[in-house]
């Protein structure tokens, strides 16, 4: 673009400066005397019913008094249409021209910011209204909450999952899931495309990871890309801020009755058995499943009739490797235990930072539970051994894949 | 602007009725066949001609009131209370009652058996926690004791009370929904245990008066234009103080829809206790941004401590009771009452606490929603006012 271009635009907008300013002038009359009408309206139909209020000492005497108040207001709000309707009209014809003009505008400035830099030096009020406008306390305010409310979902479903919550943590996820811990899937043609399944896994590396990586692994790879939902240990699910941030996420507590309704509710739900025992797990004892709690998830399936899936995670173990577990000073802050890792309270807040282990996530084909009958949940013997084989079904695939890895950080 | 024609409300609730009527039939005959030797249940229509109602000039009860008065059906509607109603009709006998005075019970009694009433709603119970705690307590507590010796001795036939989910407590081990069949289990701030007190005495009742049906109502906590309580003021002060790092779903439902509730639990025969709750969930945080109030989050040790502050100073009207409803979850699943009352909420809870914000803020711009006349589609259409400000 050459240098002539600029000042050619430049003398039209020195004129029609004054036009616009009467125009807008007028238009903000229009406005005020609109204002001013409603204030004087709404204040008489106010002392009009607060003196109904308060001389009777009933409200309305009769339906018909009701009835009356409502259609002097309906006829009020007739009139008013009129009055705005004539502003907009007026708004219209005079936007029409105003907008052209606004948009020369626009490009003017756009055009001197970018070839003449701000050699002019005759700011002009607008530019300076423009920027005072970001700075209205109010402004900022609003801006507040509408950014606030931007990273929010309409409607939540009922368990607090927030869908658009979770495609903006994605990126994140998909980072560890790619890059940092290089998660190698297997068994995803095992995940049914439709209806609930239960997968029950082992649990370890003090927060769930593990259970956002499957789910990571299910919503990219898998078909169906569907939606898993997994449960949260108490202490983990009401700590501060990180509840409420893995229930935005597809965290629900974890209990029978919620695992019920989220099965109920056609989710694939990831459990672990373990528990803390589980996530809490020292580094000497890695890849040794603890007690896989009474029996719970069988006696689940057994009643939903979902398809039960062992999952063996191998990797997780070694992010946040444990030394010792801290109960003292746990138990005054009220939760199970403080993890002591190489580097977590040392390095503070960077030691929350998992180690890059190379992870490899492992679907067992489903166990069916729907041949059994109803009321079998309430066979103790079956649950047992169902348990215990579901247990040694994900410890022996676990022996057998440590086995091949030559490398804790490369697979 | 005219009201237009509501549907009276046989029209409303004769379809639920109709389409539940075999079932409500094949259920009968279950019960018969268990209980052959005892005294079968007579199929007694609902007597809606003479009603009494305590607690009228509560806001539900005020709510329930003004539809009563209005249906052609109802002729006599009897108020127990200590204030006046704030709702004129001719139909209206008031009896002034205090609850808690130990002749009330004869006194009540007196009245029902005097105008032959045999169906009575219990709506003297707070919405929340109250500043004079031990009066709440006894209003609730001993005022449904003195109101039930006096329903046997009237033997009234149907009682439905308008209860609140708050029952079942704000509690880290809550599932996600709450049942009613869940045990209520005595813990937590006061105003809950004696709500927990007075729905035991109500079970109780209901075991010992076979020929009275006991409908329990538990309302999610009412939000709509016209509301008042404390979980609408929560939302109207300047600062929100909330919880640092908890944010738990709530719960709530429109006035419209509870006082539907209340209707059909009058108009039908179910017994037991039912959730009366609005669709869906929505966070406290989300809560706090649509109000667009700025939240004040406090660190959970001291929140009870500055949550006392606040209400000793008279800086807002949070009670420290109610802190553990805004730190844990207390939603309640509506199945139950969609199922054997027909009961199904027309808004969410989104747009109850929308609608109840809306009329909020036409308030404060100057607009005088009329009380209790605006209902969601007016209050919408009035909206536009607020967009020429």
């Amino acid at each position: 673009m050459s240098q002539t271009q600029p000042t050619a635009p430049h003398d039209p907008r020195s004129k029609s400066r004054p036009r616009q300013g009467a125009e807008l002038l007028e238009l903000s009359g229009a406005v005020f005397r609109v204002r001013r009408t409603l204030l004087e309206q709404f204040s008489r139909i106010e002392r009009e019913m607060e003196s109904r209020f308060s001389e009777k000492g009933n409200r309305f005497a009769s339906r018909e008094e009701l009835h009356g108040v409502l259609e002097r207001m309906h006829a009020f709000r007739g009139e008013l249409d009129g009055v705005l309707l004539a502003v907009e009209e007026r708004l219209h014809q005079t936007s029409e021209g105003m907008l052209d003009k606004l948009k020369r505008e626009l490009k003017d400035e756009l055009r001197r910011e970018t070839f003449l830099g701000d050699s002019e030096g005759t700011a002009s009020a607008s530019n300076w209204d423009d920027r005072l406008l970001g700075l209205n306390p109010f402004n900022l305010r609003r801006k507040y909450h509408e950014a606030s409310l931007a990273l929010r979902a309409e409607e939540v479903d009922a368990f607090g999952y927030d869908p658009i919550f979770d495609r903006f943590l994605r990126p994140l996820f998909d980072f560890l899931y790619t890059k940092y811990w290089r998660v190698e899937t297997y068994g995803l043609s095992h995940v049914p495309s439709k209806g609930p399944c239960l997968f029950v896994g082992n649990h370890s590396g003090s927060l769930p990871y593990d259970a956002t990586m499957l789910k990571m692994a299910v919503q990219k790879e898998h078909p169906a890309h569907r939606e898993v939902r997994f449960m949260v240990e108490d202490f983990l699910f009401h700590f501060p801020f990180l509840g409420s941030l893995m229930n935005r996420f597809g965290g629900v507590r974890a209990s029978q009755d919620n695992a019920e309704a989220l099965l109920a509710g056609n989710f694939p739900t990831v459990v672990f058995p373990e528990g803390v025992k589980g996530l809490g797990k020292l580094y000497k004892d890695k890849y040794h499943l603890a007690r896989f709690g009474r029996g719970g998830f069988i006696r689940l399936c057994l009643r939903t009739g979902a398809p039960l899936l062992p999952v063996a995670f191998i990797g997780p173990e070694e992010i946040h490797p444990m030394i010792l577990r801290e109960t003292f000073f746990a138990s005054m802050l009220g939760v199970p235990y403080i993890p002591i890792t190489p580097t977590f309270p040392w390095l503070g807040p960077l030691g929350l930072i998992p180690l890059p282990s190379k992870w490899s996530i492992h679907i067992m084909p489903a166990i069916d539970f729907s041949s059994y009958g109803p009321g079998a949940e309430k066979d103790r013997v079956l649950v047992a051994k169902m348990s215990k084989r579901v247990k040694d079904m994900i410890q022996d695939t676990i022996v057998d894949r440590l086995k091949d890895r030559r490398s804790i950080w490369l697979g | 602007m005219k009201p237009k024609p509501r549907e009276t409300a046989s029209e409303k609730t004769s379809v639920p009725r109709a389409d539940d009527s075999a079932a409500e039939r094949s259920n009968e005959k279950t019960q018969a066949e268990i209980a052959s030797d005892g005294p079968s249940t007579p199929a007694v229509e609902v007597d809606l001609s003479r009603i009494a109602i305590t607690g009228g000039a509560s806001f539900l009860g005020s709510l329930l009131v003004k539809r009563l008065s209005e249906l052609p059906s109802v002729r006599e509607i009897h108020l127990f209370d200590v204030r006046t109603p704030a709702v004129p009709s001719s139909k209206i006998t008031f009896h002034r009652v205090d609850l808690t005075k130990d002749s009330s019970d004869s006194e009540i009694a007196a009245a029902l058996l005097e105008n032959g009433i045999k169906t009575v709603v219990h709506g003297a119970l707070f919405s929340g926690p109250q500043r004079d705690r031990g009066r709440a307590r006894e209003v609730e507590s001993i005022g449904t004791f003195h109101l039930l010796n006096a329903l046997a001795e009237a033997k009234v036939t149907r009682l439905v009370v308008l209860s609140d989910t708050f029952v079942y407590g704000a509690l880290p081990s809550n599932p996600n929904f709450l049942l009613e069949a869940m045990p209520l289990r005595a813990q937590g701030p006061q105003f809950v245990r004696t709500r927990i007190d007075v729905e035991k005495q109500l079970a109780e009742f209901a075991r010992e008066a076979p020929e009275c049906s006991v409908c329990t109502l538990r309302f999610a906590p009412i939000l709509g234009p016209t509301s008042n309580n404390v979980r609408a003021r929560y939302f109207t002060v300047g600062l929100v103080p909330k919880i640092m790092g908890y944010d738990p779903l709530l719960q709530f439902i429109h006035e419209d829809d509870a006082l539907r509730a209340a209707m059909v639990a009058l108009t039908s025969r179910a017994k037991g206790v039912f959730n009366i709750v609005g669709k869906g969930v929505l966070p406290l945080s989300t809560g706090i941004h649509m109000a667009g109030r700025i939240p004040l989050p406090v660190a959970g040790f001291v929140c009870r401590t500055v949550f006392s502050l606040g209400y000793g100073l008279r800086i807002w009207d949070l009670p420290p009771g109610i802190v553990p409803f805004y730190e844990y979850l207390c939603v309640a699943d509506g199945k139950k009452a969609a199922a054997e009352l027909g009961f199904e909420a027309a808004y969410s809870s989104r747009q109850a606490l929308k609608s109840m914000l809306e009329a909020h803020r036409l308030r404060s711009v100057g607009f005088a929603v009329p009380s209790q006349v605006l209902g969601e589609e007016e209050a919408a259409a009035a909206r536009g006012f607020q967009r020429v400000f």
